[in-house]
């Protein structure tokens, strides 16, 4: 973590900071997924999108370990749309390492155009900077 | 370790596994299905990569290498996988969705990776590697798994049970020699090959078709050069010829197997036990020794021996060669002479009778005779007849 990144929320499975200069999300995500804690911090994220009112998030998958399939339908149709509605415009995606966690975020994708794709972390960051 | 083009699948191996198993992660169909595609993806990335790869290395020493060092390195990560399943798992045919499922893909994944090597880099590849335990256990089980279905199979389709033994004794060889350090990839190859193979002849066979035959031509095909095939074969040719009549009908269907085993395209580099002559070397030998042995006997003089003819003497006919001929065709087409084999005719009356010209009839010029009978034979014979029936009307 950076230390320009301010840290708004710590869970076993998640970690949410915020880079206030760009007011960028960071949600790092770690280790194995399972349903609530995953659906739980899905919302803390939604809240504190609205809350500091950002537009851009930083998703990064890379430590995530094992499928998280019982959840990737929730992500796609309910969770990214409300982030949506609540004015996400831009997303980047850093794939987790893990083949199976990668075949589930792969499954969760939704179909609004708002996600981008990334391998390494100052990649997603970098684009993220350059986006409205 | 593996290479850089096998990096993802050592992660998967070594660590996305056992992280799943640890972690007692549920499997659900919907994963198996995108594993398999997503392993099916990384093959293909895979055979890229190493055609890339290879493509620009110059010297053949290096490529040798470098293809040895893949297919060693595909090897070891199949013996890997034994960590985190039986070969049981591994190698089962029916699929359940759990954690082995994933590693049973992953082999069907290594072992495309390993045929894709040797079909296409087969002159670098190293058949002749020994297979480390572990894989061995893999592939042992794998054939384990459908040769009690293969058999079922085999005795259904009404396919000679000697042969059925021939073929099964290969398969048992392999898996009867667990402990032994003599397997090579070019066996297991081989046997992979011919069961699936053997299935393929199986499921596209009709009812109507000679299935035992298939199963003989893919045996050629595929050089199952052991001595009990070579042994089959032979005896077949052998039975074949023992129905047989004459020397030329012995030579004929001796010089046909020899023509059809020769003309039979094998599959290049595939041999059962590369210790010994290719089956078609050894069957070709054995005819045309055959074949050696009837020219031989062909050219020697049939005769009684001397203690027979002492007892028998021949009969001296006052008649040519073709005049005899006509007289057993006559014979023969009246029912008089009832032998079923005109050979059989050819061959007693030439060891037992003497013509007006010649003390020694031959075989070839009686049936030459026999087979087309002149004008002028035929008037002499019926002139000769004529007189036979009008001495037995004096008779009194």
């Amino acid at each position: 973590m950076r230390k320009e990144w301010e840290v708004l929320h710590t869970a076993v499975n998640c970690e949410i900071s915020l880079d206030r200069e760009s007011k960028i999300l960071i949600c790092r995500w770690i280790g194995f997924q399972h349903e609530k804690p995953l659906k739980d911090s899905g919302k803390i994220i939604l809240v504190l999108l609205k809350k500091h009112k950002c537009c851009k998030i930083l998703n990064d998958n890379t430590d995530v370990l094992g499928p998280w399939y019982h959840s990737a339908e929730w992500t796609s149709t309910k969770w990214f749309p409300n982030m949506i509605e609540a004015g996400l415009r831009h997303f980047a995606w850093v794939c987790p390492k893990d083949m199976f966690a990668q075949l589930s975020a792969e499954k969760a994708l939704p179909q609004q155009r708002v996600v981008k794709t990334f391998y390494f972390v100052e990649e997603a960051m970098d684009w993220l900077k350059t986006q409205e | 370790m593996p290479g850089t083009e096998l990096k993802r699948l050592e992660e998967l191996i070594g660590k996305d596994i056992p992280n799943l198993i640890q972690m007692d992660c549920k499997v659900c169909e919907a994963l198996l299905t995108d594993f398999r595609r997503a392993l099916k993806e990384e093959a293909e990335r895979i055979k890229l990569s190493m055609s890339r790869r290879i493509a620009s290395v110059e010297r053949k020493k290096e490529l040798r290498k470098y293809v040895r060092e893949q297919q060693q390195n595909l090897i070891m990560l199949n013996t890997y996988l034994l960590n985190h399943a039986n070969p049981e798992k591994l190698a089962a045919s029916s699929v359940v969705p759990e954690a082995a499922a994933l590693c049973h893909y992953i082999y069907k994944t290594l072992d495309d990776l390993l045929s894709f090597m040797e079909r296409h880099f087969i002159g670098y590849f190293d058949l002749d590697t020994w297979i480390p335990t572990n894989y061995r256990l893999i592939v042992i089980q794998e054939i384990r798994e459908d040769l009690e279905t293969l058999e079922q199979v085999m005795l259904s389709k009404s396919i000679d049970k000697k042969l059925v033994e021939i073929v099964f004794l290969a398969f048992t060889q392999l898996i009867q020699s667990e402990l032994e350090d003599e397997i090579t990839y070019r066996k297991v190859r081989y046997l992979k090959k011919l069961k699936n193979e053997l299935f393929r002849i199986f499921n596209t066979d009709h009812e109507s078709s000679d299935t035992s035959e298939s199963v003989k031509q893919l045996l050629i095909r595929l050089n199952f050069n052991c001595m009990p095939f070579v042994n089959y074969s032979t005896n077949e040719i052998k039975v074949r010829l023992q129905n047989l009549e004459t020397l030329v009908e012995k030579r004929e269907h001796l010089a046909h197997s020899l023509k059809e085993i020769n003309q039979i395209r094998d599959r290049t580099g595939f041999v059962l036990d590369i210790r010994l002559p290719s089956l078609k070397e050894q069957v070709s030998m054995w005819i045309v020794e055959e074949l050696d042995c009837q020219v031989t006997a062909q050219q020697l003089p049939i005769s009684f021996p001397e203690t027979v003819k002492t007892i028998l003497e021949k009969i001296e006919l006052n008649l040519s060669v073709a005049q005899l001929a006509a007289l057993i065709w006559a014979g023969v087409k009246e029912g008089l002479i009832k032998n079923k084999n005109v050979s059989a005719v050819f061959r007693a009356v030439v060891a037992m009778v003497n013509t007006k010209k010649t003390d020694e009839i031959s075989f070839g010029s009686l049936k030459t005779k026999y087979q087309d009978i002149e004008q002028g034979t035929r008037d002499a014979l019926i002139k000769i007849l004529q007189s036979l029936i009008d001495r037995l009307r004096s008779h009194s």
